[in-house]
């Protein structure tokens, strides 16, 4: 089952994964009290890793696509929408943690 | 005790928020409207719309400008809510829940407490310092912001300001247990006189 739907799941797996990462980051410097910088610097490189995991997803699937050829399935057409969708999700959810406030 | 009525900073940025979101959405409606009425009065019109023109205009062109505008207003005034550290510090008070009341000391007056009311110097920003002792409540009083939760073991802190003395009901906004509809409690707002009579009054 997975072995046929992951490009449908590669995309918003790897979000979820990116919102407990930039989440657990953003509690774990707020307990430890990091230096605003630091954490902020945390911050913005965990947006950065986020952005280009879905990233190199996208251009697997697209290499995928391309090999397949005319055996590739709408399934992967499909998997490829998905991940530009999380992709551009990752970049509007996620972007408040380069501005906004961290800890109070 | 209504949101839309605010008395202080914070309620005032919270009902712009609430507006902000009200004409939009009012707006959005009447374009759904319209396109309804068209679609019974010009059936011709609406049926030459192509299906992918309405994924692309209805799904995306119109409502992530909207979305995004959205969120950026909300963080904006959001930010502006933040008891942030650094610069004057306000004065603190303690609000304390349990099932099923309010309890608030005033560590700048060692000994005063009250129960079910809790005084406030009137046209200065307070820091509500709300913990729990038992269950989750939250601490809300509408007119001048807010809410924020009341955690067992975990400090949220608060900014509220009352422009104006006067009277402000605050209510639990978190359910929690059979006496949760009657954890209400009384925020007295007095001019600077009058505060230090009622604070000394409650130790
Ligand atoms: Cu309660």
């Amino acid at each position: 089952m997975i072995r046929h739907l992951w490009p449908l799941l590669a995309g918003f797996t790897l979000w979820a994964l990116a919102f407990i990462l930039l989440y657990a980051l953003q509690y774990l410097g707020c307990y430890f009290g990091w230096a605003p910088a630091a954490h902020r610097t945390a911050l913005v490189v965990g947006y950065v890793m986020s952005l280009a995991a879905l990233a190199g997803a996208l251009l697997v699937q697209l290499a995928l696509l391309r090999r397949r050829g005319s055996a590739a399935t709408s399934l992967d057409r499909i998997g490829i929408g998905a991940t530009i969708a999380a992709l551009a999700a990752t970049a509007v959810t996620f972007g408040p943690t380069l501005l906004a406030s961290a800890c109070i | 005790m209504s949101t839309l009525d605010p008395a202080g900073p914070a309620a005032a940025d919270i009902a712009t928020l609430w507006w902000v979101m009200f004409w939009g959405a009012l707006v959005l409606f009447a374009l759904v409207m319209a396109l309804l009425v068209l679609s019974f009065l010009r059936p011709a019109m609406i049926a030459s719309i192509r299906p992918i023109h309405w994924i692309i205009g209805g799904g995306l062109i119109m409502p992530v400008p909207i979305l995004i505008a959205l969120l950026m207003a909300a963080l904006l005034l959001g930010e502006q809510l933040l008891p942030k550290p650094g610069g004057v510090q306000p004065m603190r008070v303690e609000a304390h829940a349990s099932r099923w009341q309010w309890q608030f000391s005033y560590p700048e007056t060692p000994g005063a407490a009250t129960t079910e009311i809790l005084h406030l110097p009137a046209g200065e920003p307070v820091d509500i310092v709300v913990t729990a002792a038992d269950v989750i409540h939250a601490f809300w009083v509408p007119r001048l912001g807010g809410k924020i939760d009341a955690i067992p073991g975990h400090t949220n802190v608060i900014r509220l300001q009352a422009d104006e003395p006067g009277v402000y009901r605050g209510i639990c906004a978190e359910y929690c247990g059979e006496g949760h509809e009657t954890m209400g409690f009384v925020v007295e707002a007095h001019s600077p006189a009058d505060y230090a009579t009622a604070i000394g009054g409650a130790q």
